[in-house]
């Protein structure tokens, strides 16, 4: 059997959290002008050229500015462009052509703005657009090669194309590095909610627009077979317009029927559902439901709903709230491998004592999500329809574009369209 | 607001970059085919002229000495070696397909002997077949490429579960952990970052639970076109050609297990995925192991009279004619599951043979050429001499074919260090 490893707690590829970002009047005075230090900063086509590491001619003496450009190949699709493509070519069937758009040093490279066990991130900005990025960049251990949490981050990511799930825009690679440009998003949630927030807790016409986000993210990650696992305010990210998106899909993976058996060392302890810490390995979607209920509660108090320190304390802390579960209330739970029958036993607790913000409408959303048993909670799509979204300006919106592709489908069905097999793949 | 199966296939990178009419699909194996032999007839030319210089050098007396072969590099055989102007028979696109198809089949045959999940055998295969689109089995060899294909499946489906390369490299007979991670930048490259395959098995397995349903009279899905849950029981008992629903879910049993096998072989075999959807794979093989009952189901999706039927029926079956077309296949199911593979066609043994002629010199070593790229220093003491040379003359070339790319603009007025810097290389 493989053992599971557990990295997760320690890992925090933040894109706003955490920054170092470096006062200009911090760096020391330099004796070289400043254009000159910008400069020395950028590359040279002699830097690359006649690096000793990769030839033992040297430099030439002068060197005068040309435009070189940079290359790519045509009949690419996404990302096959990478600086091994600028060699002898035999990774690259096809002749190049200019473009240099993939280049890595068409990102300039701006502060770091986290760094995790497997990836650093960094803020940059595309030198042509002037678009700023968020760089992940990963080291690539020669004895391992690339890392399956990035291998699996990309997969999932190329696939998943959503206005709530962070866009990953290409992957360039070169001899030791990957590194993931994804779109810049401002801040995660975490540091919203210290920043923007009433000692961490956010007004609630912004909790209902951040969770309707949340969950479109989610309802779509679902839609396409795949489990995020790893919810939290750190993985939420937040732009500038005030749009919520999914990221670090390092943990995610993609599930079908059935259902397969999977590591239950998965999504960081406070915002992990009770039938993961019972030891289930046979969760699925509504795994995602309990972290987002969480979250939920969490933008309303500015702390964690749920504090862990350890397996058993995030239970204890979870019944103390929820109620402690018996056969009775979920049939089969003397069944779970980190079951005891010594739990001590509390009673339900009603969530708008430690909630007094929130709505009754709300708090009847959230306490579906916040169901002990995996089958009692609500699922994202469902969650999209509740009555609480009713007034969102973007539901309704959204609502009036769905019954208008909604008539053009009954249109064409009436036209001769047909219904698609389900479950085709 | 829902959006449909067929709408989530089509933002998937497997329709965007890797579906192709079959006309597509021969002109771009076409593409390859042509730039790799043109790639392979210059290196090797390159290789002998280069071998033909030492020989007259070293002042040998007989210019036919094999003493100059390097052996096992694979670069020709004892006969075409000395005779520098003799044309390089390369393999044609057809070969190529062969051989590829060759290097799939011993892949498989790898997955079954690693005792591997079907699903990650499947992704390797169907990564070497993407990988071999746009890269010649000339260029490129399949087993090294197989050995770390299956890596990066392992990675890709099992995270952090998959283990170590060295793991890996130590259940694999004369295998290094380098040999396993060598090749990786190559094929992700060639990949594009696609890594996701969608596989017909999840679909199949909801078909087969839609099919239990049925036959249980339990079935529930929207559209069903008018007919109760009690007829199309009926319906199902009799194109089953069984009485009660028991002997129906048995029977079903076997023919579920029939068509996970015509995809786990024939199905990733064939240009099955490069054709067709997943959905369109699992109904073609589910209609080769019982044809009354999948086109009943079909029924239950798309009625017969629907204008879109015949064509979608069409489809299946030209995948049908695919699959079946397949050695693999076998109108029952077998226990022998591979023993169709133990010997080649004819026509396959012929162009593996031909290919030991034609391989491109400069790509055999994986490995040297992974580190050299990472740090093009000559270790003259660890690299045998034929490696150092060839290193060297790939080496050269790329210094002149990218003296030919930047221009004359480099040398500018410092010619001169630099011949004086790369001439002796040439001449010692």
């Amino acid at each position: 059997m493989w053992t599971a490893r557990l990295e997760l707690p320690t890992r925090k590829f933040i894109y706003g959290h955490r920054a170092i970002g470096i006062p200009p009047d911090a760096v020391p005075a330099h004796s070289t002008p400043p254009q000159l230090r910008i400069a020395n900063e950028l590359t040279s086509a002699s830097a690359i050229l006649f690096d000793p590491l990769h030839t033992n001619r040297p430099p030439p003496s002068k060197l005068r500015p040309t435009h070189a450009g940079t290359l790519s190949i045509a009949n690419r699709t996404d990302s096959s462009i990478s600086v091994r493509n600028l060699g002898g070519g035999h990774t690259a069937p096809f002749p190049p052509t200019m473009d240099n758009r993939r280049h890595p040093s068409s990102f300039q490279q701006l502060e770091k703005l986290g760094e995790g066990t497997y990836a650093t991130v960094f803020k940059g900005r595309n030198r042509q657009t002037g678009e700023l990025v968020a760089l992940k960049e990963i080291h690539l251990d020669s004895e391992e090669g690339t890392p399956s949490t990035a291998i699996r981050e990309i997969s999932l990511m190329k696939e998943l194309k959503h206005e709530n799930i962070v866009l990953l825009h290409d992957v360039i690679h070169t001899e030791n590095k990957l590194m993931l440009v994804f779109e810049y998003m401002d801040k995660d949630l975490k540091k919203y909610m210290d920043v923007r927030g009433d000692r961490g807790a956010l007004d609630p016409p912004t909790i209902k627009s951040f969770m309707y986000h949340l969950l479109r993210g989610i309802a779509f990650c679902h839609e396409n077979r795949v489990l995020h696992r790893d919810l939290k305010p750190q993985n939420l990210l937040i732009n500038t317009r005030g749009v919520l998106k999914l990221a670090d899909f390092g943990l995610a993976r993609a599930f079908g029927i059935p259902v397969n058996t999977f590591s239950n060392e998965v999504v960081t302890l406070w915002y992990r559902a009770p039938d993961v810490l019972l030891g289930s390995r046979t969760y699925s979607t509504s795994i995602d439901i309990w972290s987002a209920g969480c979250i939920m509660a969490e933008m309303y108090t500015g702390r964690p709903l749920f504090p862990g320190t350890t397996n058993e304390d995030q239970l204890q802390k979870i019944f103390r709230l929820m109620g402690t579960p018996s056969e009775r209330s979920w049939p089969g739970i003397s069944q779970f491998p980190e079951y005891k029958a010594n739990f001590p036993v509390y009673a339900t607790q009603d969530l708008r004592l430690i909630l007094p913000q929130i709505d009754q409408v709300g708090l009847s959303l959230l306490n579906s999500m916040l169901q002990l048993r995996p089958e009692m909670r609500i699922s994202a799509a469902t969650a999209l329809n509740h009555p609480w979204f009713n007034d969102l300006p973007q539901r309704q919106q959204q609502h009036a574009q769905a019954m208008a592709a909604a008539q053009a489908q009954a249109q064409q069905a009436q036209m001769g369209g047909y219904q698609v097999p389900q479950g085709a793949y | 607001m829902r959006v449909t199966e067929d709408d989530l296939y089509r933002q998937s990178t497997q329709y965007k970059h890797w579906s192709f009419t079959p006309s597509r699909l021969s002109e771009l194996r076409q593409k390859t085919n042509a730039h790799a032999a043109a790639q392979v007839k210059l290196h090797i030319a390159g290789d002998r002229a280069e071998r033909a210089k030492r020989a007259t050098r070293e002042a040998s007396s007989a210019p036919e000495s094999g003493a100059d072969t390097p052996n096992g590099n694979g670069t020709g055989t004892g006969a075409n070696t000395p005779t520098p102007g003799g044309d390089v028979d390369c393999l044609t696109m057809d070969e190529e397909k062969m051989v590829v198809d060759k290097f799939c089949e011993t892949a498989m045959k790898l997955g079954d002997f690693l005792k591997l999940q079907p699903d990650v055998t499947a992704t390797a295969i169907q990564f070497m077949r993407r990988f071999y689109l746009y890269n010649s089995p000339m260029t490129y060899d399949g087993n090294k490429i197989a050995k770390t294909a299956f890596f990066l499946a392992l990675k890709l489906e099992l995270g952090t579960r998959a283990g170590s390369a060295s793991d890996f490299a130590s259940r694999l007979p004369k295998t290094s952990r380098d040999d396993i991670v060598a090749p990786e930048y190559t094929i992700v490259q060639a990949l594009r970052f696609n890594f996701e395959v969608r596989h017909p098995f999840r679909g199949l397995k909801g078909v087969h639970l839609e099919l239990e349903d049925l036959v249980r009279g339990t079935y529930a899905a929207p559209a069903q076109h008018g007919r109760t849950p009690e007829a199309l029981q009926a319906a199902a008992l009799q194109a089953l050609e069984v009485s009660s629903p028991d002997d129906a879910v048995l029977k079903l049993g076997n023919i579920y297990a029939h068509a996970k096998d015509i995809l786990a072989m024939a199905a990733q075999l064939t240009d099955a995925y490069f054709l067709y959807t997943p959905s369109q794979i699992l109904l073609a093989a589910h209609l080769l192991a019982a044809p009354a009952i999948t086109e009943l189901y079909l029924t239950t999706k798309v009625p017969a009279s629907a204008p879109a039927y015949p064509q979608i029926i069409g489809t299946i079956k030209s995948c049908t004619d695919l699959l079946s077309g397949h050695r693999s296949y076998s109108k029952n199911p077998v226990a022998e599951k591979l023993a169709w593979a133990d010997t080649d066609p004819p026509a396959t043994k012929k162009a593996m043979k031909k290919l030991k002629s034609c391989k491109d010199p400069l790509t055999q070593d994986l490995v040297a050429l992974n580190a050299g790229k990472k740090r093009d220093v000559v270790r003259d003491g660890s690299l045998e001499e034929s490696k150092a040379k060839r290193r060297k003359l790939n080496r050269e070339r790329a210094e002149q074919e990218s003296d030919a790319f930047w221009g004359p603009e480099l040398r500018g007025g410092s010619a001169q260090p630099q011949r004086d810097g790369s001439e002796p290389k040439k001449e010692g």
